[in-house]
């Protein structure tokens, strides 16, 4: 029997996507997000999660994808990215969340090097599924250099205003 | 109708609370899923276990947005006849007058009925009424008769008086008709058409 790999799949400007299971922490429904000013476009701002500030990104913008409306399906998915040595949680927007489910290794192929909308450094693989592609992302080459540094850098900013402002909620 | 309108909405706001649990139950179910997966293979059951819950929850949100999609048609439909029970409204006001003025009508024509009724009846009182004094009269004139056959009349002085009762009529005709005779003879001569003078033609224009 081979290795199956369990994943969390997700829709995102009406492709199916993968997040292996064991970088993800919850799925939240859409909130409220706080924008947090002097960000790159693809940070949407801050989320408090249970007292812990995440930032959210929005997979659109940082995949160049087309903008589109916030529908009642929108989630956030929060996962754990290593930052050097510790681990950060960060807020991804998707349009829905799918299931989690298992894909056997040997349904992985190897991302193609042309050819996708998005650019191929972020894919860990391509699954089958039935007729369906699922496409697989790499969430440490995803958050890479630049990205990881602005979503640092506006947890270091609003760290102290939101710890503040659920202060004051509480 | 409007308390109908009124229920349908209600349902189709529960509907879509229902359809609100279910989508939370389904993220629930999902992160429930997550949580198994992670705890690697003692979670594997309990994996199976959310994945079931989450169906459900696909299942009744599915049903819910079926439910409110076709509350919704239903207060369409609803709405509409209102609005046309709404538009029937002035024509059962326009019957309900017209009958009114039935019913008035009717009720007039009846005191009219009852008058003609009356009047008749009044008449009838005269009918008979002169039919009994006519027959009283007839009586009498009966009695009168027999009365007379008492006296004999003489026959010369009968006629006498006859002629001498005629002559003045006579002559009173006589002289009426002499007096037309007079008044008409003017007429009859110059009865035989007109003399029109044409020579002098100074009343007419040619045209």
């Amino acid at each position: 029997m081979s290795a199956v790999k369990q994943i969390l799949s997700f829709i995102l400007h009406e492709e199916h996507f993968g997040l292996t299971i064991s970088h993800i922490q919850e799925v939240l429904e859409y909130r409220r997000v706080t924008a947090v000013p002097r960000t790159p476009a693809f940070l949407l701002g801050v989320t408090n999660l249970r007292g812990q500030v995440v930032p959210v990104v929005d997979l659109r913008a940082l995949f160049g994808l087309e903008q589109q409306p916030l529908t009642i399906d929108s989630c956030i998915i929060i996962v754990d990215i290593a930052l050097g040595d510790e681990q950060v949680a960060v807020g991804l927007l998707a349009d829905r969340v799918c299931e989690v489910m298992e894909i056997d290794e040997a349904c992985l192929n190897k991302p193609p090097r042309l050819g996708n909308q998005i650019n191929t450094d972020y894919i860990e693989a391509i699954a089958r599924q039935e007729d369906d592609f699922i496409i697989l992302l790499d969430l440490a080459r995803v958050f890479s250099g630049d990205e990881i540094s602005a979503v640092t850098q506006a947890v270091q900013l609003m760290g102290a205003g939101v710890d503040e402002s659920s202060e004051v909620d509480s | 109708m409007e308390q109908m309108t009124a229920n349908i909405g209600h349902s189709a706001d529960n509907a879509k609370q229902t359809e609100q649990i279910a989508r939370q139950t389904n993220l629930l179910a999902l992160n429930a899923a997550i949580e198994a997966a992670r705890a690697g293979e003692h979670g594997k059951g309990f994996t199976v276990v959310a994945a079931e819950v989450r169906k459900l929850a696909e299942r009744s949100q599915v049903a819910a947005g079926e439910i409110v999609e076709e509350s919704r048609n239903s207060l369409e439909v609803s709405e509409r006849a209102g609005e046309m029970l709404t538009a029937l409204v002035p024509n059962i006001t326009k019957t309900s007058d017209l009958i009114q003025d039935i019913s008035a009508s009717a009720l007039e024509q009846d005191k009219g009925a009852s008058e003609i009724n009356k009047a008749l009846q009044q008449l009838d009182e005269v009918v008979q009424q002169s039919a009994a004094a006519a027959e009283e009269l007839s009586a009498q004139a009966e009695q009168m008769n027999s009365a007379m056959e008492f006296f004999v009349v003489d026959e010369q002085a009968r006629g006498q008086h006859a002629v001498a009762k005629k002559q003045p009529s006579a002559s009173k005709k006589a002289n009426s008709t002499g007096s037309k005779k007079s008044a008409a003879e003017p007429r009859a001569k110059q009865e035989p058409g007109f003399a029109i003078d044409l020579s002098d033609d100074t009343e007419f224009v040619r045209y």
